[in-house]
Parts: structure tokens; C-alpha cells; sequence
């Protein structure tokens, strides 16, 4: 964030602060994707925590959807950061997806499925919620 | 927000050091970096004791993720101090260290899971503060 030396800028510290924190949340629960979804496809065993199987499919599946979709879900939370406008509605979409997808890996490991969908859940409303403290500049 | 608020540098200083929601970022941080590097001490020492039903680690063995958690967990701690002192530098340094800690936590989620969520939905907490508290930390609150 550069100094503004005297003057405070209209919106922007305000759409910085709101927008970095979504980017970076996006960001680590991309990442978290990611990699959760490499250990699936490489060791069924590993993500069976406290349950059983996914709800359908098998877990190499769904390994490899979490992987793309941890992925888009990095880029989108870098875009953000850098202040691109489409990531927005872009990040509620793949934000709002992973959270319902979230639901095929609960009987594997409920805890991490409930840990994702929170964290999906409280983006989703950073994103939404400071939608009006941007968009008008007052 | 008024688009006209002049805010001296020296008030802005001021700020700097004194805002509480910094505060409660940096000694957040301070203990979440303590409890990382006890469990990273604990995971070198004995293994068995981490691991709740026999699961390994997500990647590798658990020692090696011992070493990394009680570097990882010193350097939360130093940098909540950092913080803590309104070492403006810290900042940056706060947000990376930790988001990359709460990425890390993911290999312990098969060994011990509840340590896993809670480690990161701590860390998620003190980004979210950190950030949100850059307005009144920087320009100055109203």
C-alpha cells in the first residue's frame, strides 16, 4: 500500500483493506484446496480422517476436481489483490461452488469439510457485504 | 469516510504504536507462534503423542514437520513482537508468515485434526484483523 502523504485518498484505503483481506483469505483457501486435493489423488488413505469414503465417485475424482478448483480459486484471490473488478463475481462463483462441493468430502473428513465451508462462507460475506462500502464513491 | 481529512505524519505515528487492534493482532500472534513451536518441539521429541488415531502427516514424517512448525511458530512469535513494538515493517511480514502457516497446518490434519482447524481458523482471525485494522492503523480512524 503506497503512503498518501497528507491527504487521505476518497476509497481507496477503504476498498484496499476490505479487497486485500478477501484476496489473501482466497488465496490460502485456494492453496488449502490445492494441496488437498494432490493428497487425494495420491493416497486415497490420507484424506479418510475420522469417517469413510466421499459421497460419490471415489476420492482420485474428486481429488482431481479440488485440485483445478483450488487453483482457480488461487488465481481468482490474486486477481483480487491486484484489484481486478471481474475477480469479484468470479470469486463469490468459485467461492460459493467450493463450499457446496465441500458436502462430498464430509463423510471422508468432516472437520476439514466444516473448516472449508466456514471459511468459504465468512468470504463469500467479506465479498459481499463491503460490495456498497466500494462501488459508490462518496 | 470525508475525502478531506489531513492527517499529520507525526499523529499518524502515533497511531502506529498505539492502536489496540494491532495490539491484539501482535499478541495473538505471539501466542499462536508459541503453541506452533511447542507442538513442533513435541512432534520432534515423540512422535506418537501428536498422532491421535495412528495417521501420519498429509507429506512426509512427522519429525521433519516438527523442525518446520518450531522454525515457522519462532518467527510468528518474533515478527507478533515485531508487531507489537509498531515495527512498521512487521506488517507485511505478519500477513505472509501467517497465511503461510495456516496453508502449512494442512499436513497435520490427518494426524491430528482438531489441532489442524483450530491452528487454522486462528490464524484466518489474525489476517482478518490485521487487515481490517490497516484503516486505523495507517489513516488515522473515523
Amino acid at each position: 500500500m503506497e503512503a498518501h502523504h497528507g491527504s487521505r485518498p476518497p476509497a481507496g484505503a477503504q476498498r484496499s483493506t476490505w479487497i486485500a483481506f478477501a484476496g489473501v483469505l482466497m488465496v490460502i483457501i485456494g492453496c488449502l484446496d490445492l494441496i488437498w486435493g494432490i493428497a487425494a489423488i495420491a493416497n486415497d488413505e490420507i484424506v479418510v480422517v475420522g469417517g469413510h469414503g466421499v459421497m460419490i465417485f471415489d476420492i482420485t475424482t474428486w481429488g482431481w476436481i479440488q485440485l483445478i478448483l483450488g487453483a482457480l480459486i488461487g488465481l481468482t484471490g490474486l486477481g483480487l489483490i491486484v484489484g481486478n473488478a471481474a475477480a469479484r463475481w468470479a470469486g463469490v462463483f468459485l467461492i460459493g461452488l467450493n463450499a457446496v462441493l465441500q458436502v462430498v468430502w464430509f463423510p471422508a473428513a468432516p472437520l476439514w469439510a466444516f473448516l472449508i465451508i466456514i471459511l468459504d462462507v465468512f468470504l463469500i460475506y467479506q465479498l459481499i457485504v463491503n460490495w456498497q462500502a466500494v462501488s459508490p464513491p462518496r | 469516510m470525508s475525502s478531506d481529512g489531513q492527517s499529520p505524519p507525526a499523529r499518524r505515528e502515533q497511531r502506529l504504536r498505539t492502536d489496540v487492534v494491532i495490539v491484539f493482532a501482535a499478541i495473538m500472534m505471539i501466542i499462536l507462534g508459541l503453541l506452533d513451536a511447542l507442538w513442533g518441539l513435541a512432534a520432534i521429541f515423540n512422535e506418537g503423542i501428536i498422532s491421535e488415531d495412528g495417521h501420519g502427516v498429509l507429506i512426509g514424517n512427522i519429525a521433519t514437520w516438527g523442525w518446520v512448525s518450531l522454525l515457522g511458530g519462532s518467527l510468528v512469535a518474533i515478527t507478533g513482537f515485531g508487531l507489537g513494538l509498531g515495527i512498521v515493517a512487521a506488517r507485511w511480514a505478519a500477513v505472509v508468515l501467517v497465511a503461510v502457516n495456516a496453508v502449512m497446518n494442512i499436513v497435520w490434519f490427518p494426524a491430528a485434526p482438531v489441532w489442524s482447524f483450530m491452528v487454522i481458523f486462528v490464524d484466518v482471525t489474525i489476517i482478518y484483523v490485521l487487515i481490517l485494522g490497516w484503516d486505523e492503523w495507517t489513516e488515522g480512524s473515523d
